[in-house]
């Protein structure tokens, strides 16, 4: 039956009111049979803050029985509190869980045990590295926390083919320790210290070398992988490649990388320079011209808010680093410390009531530099240990016990205007932040970058920029801080780019972003090899 | 006792474990993780579990399991006073009787007798020599030459030996027997110590009175530097050296420019230790290893000749690979 819309506005009720402090105030009657706006519809939460929240924890059902079937194989589960009580968050600091239980993994065919019991019992299993997940993904929410760093070693190293074959759980400056008493050194990999290589390889992996070499996922030839069913499974581009593929940026979703075999290379110290810009956009686009020329080993911007940009490049080579100073030098209109200098204190001159912001950067200045000038890792103009250098300056001066880096991740086309919106958000919500930005060399059109960092529309080179708020001065709230993130990433929605740290908290915008084909493509895939769903939940599915 | 001991020190102003943020930077530093890798047994493991209230029975293991080389000092990037929370867990421990450390520290801990007469140190240097050094009369004479001779060097009687293993421990220490100890240095142009587990401890208790290593104190002597060789390993002490950290990473960067020498300096530039010198080293207890750590240090080096500033360092070296070895203070005599 056609209902009459007439009959319907008479039916409507007369508009009521409603009392504030005893002043009544009109409410717009709302005619029956219409839908008002949805209030919280996709598009409608852009700008609004909302609050991050835990994924539920698991319930435990299975447990006991996962416990004795893993105590049957030989495994140790560790359940008391000091264990558990070591994994309860992240490096961000704002994801909360604990686990049931924790195994420190040894080989591979401990940890297909426990994800063959895992997948029988339906009992969720978390995998964690270093633990330098910023959005909770490397922490349980209940279940297995399956530790890889005890898996840490050095399998072999073989000089002729340069390639060295590493447990999954071992840090990144471990294997330097390693590698260097050889006089070799990794290619690339997370500046950080203690980013584990499997979990790297699950999400890429970005160095200021990245622009030349790839991510460190790129550097990877052949893996050892435990799928979540429990099958331990080498596979490389050779040898079962699709698995190969779904495992490298794979978000830990397809299998647990117990041995990588990476390429290597001759140690060399590099010579730093540094170009000081004090507009963001310029700073970009030379970082742009930088990369295009493909002269330098090393390229990066690092900024103290937007009005003091660095552009950082080095050389491996003297050779390079010559062609680079007589080609592609004189196309970049950085200044140096000295000219940026006296720029900034002529405009900071002009106005005055910017000197608190001056101060701030000075003060930052002052204490930065001296890190990446230590007389022990400089020598001859030469910086030795780098990864120690810019490790040892993240951690002092970057780390905390929170952590927020949301980051963009577009084309070279969209890159600028991303960044320069990004930055926007920046300068709203925080008085004081670095922005990191590094290119990366693609390797050709992989499967692997499907839902990863990559964006689908990068070619040869992939930009990156990371947005990290200083907390300094005072303190903000966890619902300041996930606006914040919100916003970031609404940026990369409405631009269409993509993300490193799309996971774990984040992932509520992996279909606006990815686009549901992608996904559930990707989700076929991880029931496909995950029927039981267990390992790593709630970081992308 | 411990803790008003401890409070006395600069490092209980620094932040304690709830502001480790987990980055295990402690770790790569730490010889346990290096031999166990299990990270529960590395400070930031120990942090974390009590940032999740776990109590220190909960980390007996872990507690116990530390050889006390302080490298993770340096290298917190929160500089959090990871020695101190350490020690703090010990003596926790060590109140319940819970302590295996403090059951080795046992016997070791006695005080000695008190000197039949008072040495005069006034605007001397001090040598604080423990046992081993003491009854090697060839050594301990080069020591002596290398810091003045006789002269202007004094060997302290009492040498606070017990006062360290006590502190390695977790053990009480008695006022009396602090401020007995502490008298006997007053005046002193300055304190070298062989023992580097009092190093950090001396320079609290006593500021302004310059503390130094045997090797911090020599190594300016241009014989000693131009009797170092490009085959020599150096083996640093690395308590001592971690103590005084900042202090002491251009020092050795430049022994190792100007000579050539391998240092057992790790890439951040802590020291590797040998670790036998601990006291769960000594009892053969713990993860750690003195033999893994002497391989880990010796890998891809080519040593002809092992120079130490610990006798204990140099005995390990000796006993496990036969190589040769001698005392810095010993170099080029």
């Amino acid at each position: 039956m056609l209902l009459d819309p007439r009959t319907l506005r008479q039916a409507a009720p007369a508009a009521t009111a409603h009392r504030d402090g005893g002043r009544e105030l009109p409410v717009e009657p709302q005619a029956r049979g219409t839908i008002p706006p949805d209030p919280v519809g996709p598009d409608s939460l852009v700008g609004i803050p909302r609050v991050q929240t835990n994924p539920s924890r698991w319930n435990g059902a299975s447990w006991d029985a996962f416990v004795s079937d893993l105590a049957r194989a030989g495994v140790d589960v560790r359940e008391e509190k000091g264990t558990r009580a070591a994994f309860v968050t992240d490096a961000g600091g704002l994801a909360f869980g604990m686990p049931h239980g924790v195994v420190t993994a040894r080989s591979a065919e401990q940890v297909a045990a426990v994800l063959s019991a895992a997948q029988a019992r339906r009992v969720p299993v978390t995998t964690r590295g270093g633990g330098l997940t910023t959005e909770g993904e490397s922490v349980a929410f209940g279940g297995l926390q399956l530790d890889m760093t005890g898996m840490s070693r050095m399998v072999w190293v073989d000089r002729e083919k340069m390639l060295a074959r590493v447990q999954g759980g071992m840090f990144w400056h471990d294997m330097a320790e390693v590698l260097r008493r050889q006089g070799l050194d990794y290619i690339s990999a997370p500046l950080n210290f203690t980013s584990s290589v499997g979990g790297t390889l699950a999400v890429g992996g970005i160095d200021v070398n990245a622009c030349r070499h790839g991510c460190s996922a790129d550097q990877c030839v052949a893996m050892e992988v435990v799928t979540p069913t429990g099958q331990i499974v080498e596979c490389s581009e050779d040898r079962n490649p699709e698995l190969f593929e779904r495992v490298l940026l794979g978000y830990g979703q397809f299998g647990v990388v117990t041995e990588a075999t990476m390429r290597v290379r001759p140690y060399t110290p590099c010579r730093m320079h540094y170009l000081f810009y004090d507009d963001l956009r310029t700073a970009m686009e030379d970082l742009i011209v930088v990369v295009r020329s493909d002269a330098t080993d090393y390229s990066g911007i690092l900024t103290m808010k937007d009005r003091a940009n660095n552009l950082l490049f080095a050389f491996d080579s003297e050779e390079r680093e010559k062609d680079f100073f007589a080609n592609v030098r004189p196309k970049l209109r950085g200044l140096t410390e000295m000219q940026f200098a006296v720029r900034a204190a002529g405009f900071y001159a002009l106005r005055p009531w910017r000197i608190e912001e001056a101060l701030w950067l000075y003060r930052r200045k002052k204490l930065l530099l001296p890190e990446f000038e230590r007389p022990e890792h400089l020598r001859d103009g030469k910086m030795f240990d780098r990864t120690v250098v810019f490790s040892r300056a993240v951690w002092r001066h970057w780390g905390n016990r929170t952590m927020v880096i949301p980051d963009l991740a577009t084309s070279e086309e969209k890159f600028i205007e991303a960044i320069l919106r990004g930055n926007r958000v920046m300068r709203k919500y925080f008085a004081h932040y670095t922005l990191y930005c590094v290119a990366i060399r693609l390797s050709g059109n992989r499967p692997r970058y499907e839902m990863s960092c990559i964006p689908p529309d990068a070619r040869d080179w992939a930009y990156g920029c990371e947005f990290e708020p200083m907390f300094e001065p005072g303190e903000y709230s966890r619902d300041h801080l996930q606006s914040f993130k919100n916003a970031i990433y609404d940026v990369g929605v409405e631009m269409r780019t993509s993300y490193y740290r799309f996971g774990g908290s984040m992932k509520g915008y992996i279909r606006r972003v990815f686009g549901d084909a992608v996904v559930d493509r990707q989700l076929e895939f991880k029931r496909q090899a995950d029927p039981a769903m267990i390992l790593n939940p709630d970081v992308v599915f | 006792m411990l803790q008003p001991l401890l409070l006395k020190s600069p490092l209980s102003s620094r932040p304690g474990f709830e502001t480790c943020n987990g980055c295990d930077v402690c770790a790569l530093a730490c010889p346990v993780w290096q031999q166990t890798r299990d990270i529960r047994l590395t400070p930031k493991g120990r942090a974390k579990a009590l940032q999740g209230g776990a109590k220190a029975e909960d980390l007996v293991e872990s507690v116990s399991a530390c050889v006390m080389c302080g490298s993770c000092e340096p290298a917190c990037p929160e500089n959090i006073d990871t020695v101190g929370m350490t020690l703090r867990l010990r003596a926790e421990l060590a109140a319940t009787g819970k302590s295996p450390v403090a059951a080795m520290a046992r016997d070791l801990a006695e005080p000695p007798p008190l000197p039949e007469k008072r040495s005069f140190v006034h605007m001397k240097t001090v040598l604080l020599a423990e046992e081993k050094l003491l009854a090697d009369i060839p050594t301990l004479s080069s020591v002596i030459l290398r810091l003045g001779g006789p002269a202007h060097v004094v060997v302290a009687e009492d040498s606070g030996r017990d006062i360290a293993f006590a502190l390695e421990a977790g053990l009480p220490v008695p006022p009396e027997r602090l401020a007995r100890f502490l008298d006997g240095l007053r005046g002193a142009l300055r304190v070298v110590t062989s023992d580097g587990f009092l190093h950090r401890f001396l320079r609290a208790w006593l500021p302004g009175l310059p503390v130094r290593s045997i090797g911090a104190a020599v190594l300016h002597l241009s014989e000693i530097r131009r009797a170092l060789r490009p085959t020599d390993l150096y083996v640093v002490e690395s308590r001592a050296y971690h103590a005084d950290f900042a202090r002491l990473v251009p020092l050795y960067d430049a022994l190792r420019h100007e000579t050539g020498c391998s240092i057992n300096l790790d890439l951040q530039r802590f020291a590797l230790p040998t670790a036998a010198p601990s006291l769960p080293a000594r009892h053969n207890a713990g993860p750690v290893r003195v033999h893994e750590q002497i391989r880990w240090i010796l890998e891809g080096r080519r040593v002809k000749r092992v120079v130490v500033e610990s006798l204990e360092d140099g005995e390990a070296f000796r006993r496990d690979r036969g190589l040769a070895v001698v005392h810095v203070a010993a170099v080029g005599v």
